[in-house]
């Protein structure tokens, strides 16, 4: 079934839609859920939840990509319920590893500055993202968005691992240097 | 005891800062979910690359040795059977009028050695070959030219080629049209190497130095009826129920594995070609842009006249439904002055519609006659 029928079985209120978005982004969805939670239990309840966020925000809202509004639904969930379990408490997870690599982004905090909002940080991020070469932000959102591990990334674009990390290792100093010029502190 | 706790500190405050550190790229992660949804489409679509065909060494390998099997093999089979040495020559079978085109040379035979083309020889002459189609989807083939076959002979029948619709650029494979030689029961022509001629001029597809025998596979091509084509899903709508004047149906395959479908009509030297896929990523050329695809802003040979930067558009533009008109047809059907070749316009171009399927056209015919045609498809 096509994006808009879906989401005309919303708008009808038709509870199909719900059956039908899972069968089109089920495993999407999982995927996303699966790489920050690494838990088949925890994945299964934020799909779950995603269909019932989306069934409550569709109507008003209808999305241009349907695929990327549950995605990033799921994505906050799974961000949420990944926090609430860890306390960041160190585990073995590919997330721990990707957050280690991204605090390497941020920048030293000085004490005149404000510390930036998250509207202003996404904003900035955006632009950022703007400015990369199509393959590097490609790779970047792969890792950091999708939380995917590093052969993942290689086999899905049929690169070497090697020329992944050098990527995302030069994006995250350009990061760094970019939020450094905006005066971001985190 | 002091020292241990100084350790102890130090530990404490690293701990700390990798706490608040991994919180700050927590925040980062998480502002992340606001990213731009076409840069997060854009990482999604794109697939994996395709290998160097110098990585394929294996594959090119085992072709090479099946082409040389097959040589060898084939030239045995003429020494065995006592040929006149022309491995080319269908003489034997000059009564129907047999033709057969081979790549390979005949060095070291005996005979004449054509090393493309032997016809044989007839006391009157007969009927043409018309054109051989061998198309490709992907623009890796040509447009469907004439074929360098002549089938004379008393009897009248012609020599009709078979198309031969191959998705990327794979062997096209000679086979009887089934509106070959309508009134003469023998004139035929033979695609390939790969087939021998009967005694009653059929062919045998089975014939030493097939394909198969080879081992070269097949293409998995199906071949299908116009009904059949007309009845495939989801493509029926996408065909043309009409065509230029004088044009009839000369084939129509189906690829299973590459879900593409082709339909040629052909009416003498001139051919049309239509395929069909479904698609998920195409680029769409800008219609307000007619540098990109306009032919009759330049002159031939383009690979001088167009620039580099539209080259790959300019070859083969894909028009989005809504953009498409007559006026897009008339810029993309130009004459040219081939010597030996009908002076009907002829063209190429693409249609992407709504629902994600690609509608490749090559071929001939005025611009009110494509148009006509595009225009009658059931949509």
């Amino acid at each position: 079934m096509k994006d808009t029928e879906i989401l005309d079985l919303y708008w009808a209120r038709e509870e199909q839609a719900i059956s039908e978005t899972e069968k089109a982004y089920g495993s999407y969805c999982y995927s996303i859920a699966w790489h920050i939670l690494y838990s088949k239990e925890d994945s299964d309840e934020c799909v779950n939840d995603t269909w019932l966020r989306a069934w409550n925000a569709i109507p008003p809202k209808r999305p241009d990509r349907l695929a990327v509004f549950l995605g990033t639904i799921t994505r906050n969930l799974s961000l949420d319920r990944w926090k609430g379990k860890h306390t960041m408490k160190r585990g073995n997870e590919e997330m721990f590893l990707a957050l280690d690599e991204l605090a390497e982004c941020v920048p030293d905090g000085h004490n005149t500055e404000a510390v930036v909002e998250a509207t202003e940080l996404e904003y900035m991020l955006n632009q950022f993202l703007h400015t990369l070469p199509e393959r590097d932000c490609n790779i970047f959102l792969r890792r950091y968005w999708y939380v995917e591990e590093y052969s993942e990334i290689a086999k899905r674009y049929g690169m070497k691992l090697n020329t992944v990390k050098t990527s995302l290792f030069r994006t995250r100093a350009k990061l760094r240097g970019f939020l450094e010029k905006e005066g971001v502190v985190l | 005891m002091g020292e241990a706790l100084d350790e102890c500190m130090e530990e404490g405050d690293s701990e700390m800062s990798q706490n608040r550190n991994h919180e700050s790229a927590l925040k980062i992660m998480e502002s992340l979910s606001g990213v731009d949804t076409m840069l997060l489409e854009r990482s999604e679509a794109v697939r994996r690359r395709k290998k160097p065909l110098w990585q394929y060494g294996r594959a090119w390998a085992a072709v090479v040795c099946a082409a040389v099997v097959g040589i060898l093999t084939w030239r045995n089979y003429h020494f065995m059977n006592g040929t006149d040495g022309n491995a080319f020559s269908s003489s034997r079978n000059s009564e129907v009028g047999a033709v057969q085109i081979s790549s390979t040379s005949s060095d070291g035979i005996e005979g004449e050695g054509e090393d493309v083309l032997s016809s044989a020889p007839a006391d009157n002459a007969g009927g043409w070959g018309d054109g051989s189609l061998s198309a490709a989807p992907n623009g890796a083939g040509g447009q469907g030219g004439s074929s360098p076959s002549a089938a004379p002979n008393g009897a009248g029948g012609q020599g009709e080629s078979s198309p031969s619709a191959a998705p990327n650029g794979a062997v096209g494979q000679g086979e009887n049209s089934p509106s070959a030689a309508p009134e003469g029961k023998e004139g035929q022509e033979v695609g390939s190497s790969s087939a021998a001629s009967n005694e009653d001029g059929s062919q045998d597809r089975h014939a030493i130095g097939s394909q198969e025998d080879c081992g070269v596979p097949l293409n998995p091509a199906e071949k299908l009826t116009e009904a059949e084509a007309r009845s495939k899903e989801p493509f029926h709508e996408y065909i043309p129920s009409r065509v230029p004047e004088g044009y009839g149906f000369e084939a129509a395959y189906w690829y299973e594995e590459s879900g593409q479908l082709s339909i040629s009509w052909s009416r003498g030297l001139d051919a049309i070609q239509v395929f069909m896929e479904r698609t998920e990523d195409c680029h769409i050329v800008d219609i307000n842009a007619p540098e990109r695809y306009d032919e009759r802003l330049y002159e031939v040979p383009y690979g001088e006249s167009v620039p580099e930067e539209y080259r790959e558009d300019f070859e083969n533009p894909v028009f989005a439904w809504e953009d498409f008109s007559r006026e897009v047809i008339e810029s993309r059907m130009r004459s040219y002055e081939d010597s030996g070749d009908t002076d009907t316009p002829r063209g190429n171009f693409s249609i992407l519609f709504p629902d994600g399927i690609l509608l490749r056209f090559r071929g001939r015919g005025t611009t009110e006659q494509i148009w006509d045609m595009i225009q009658s498809l059931g949509l």
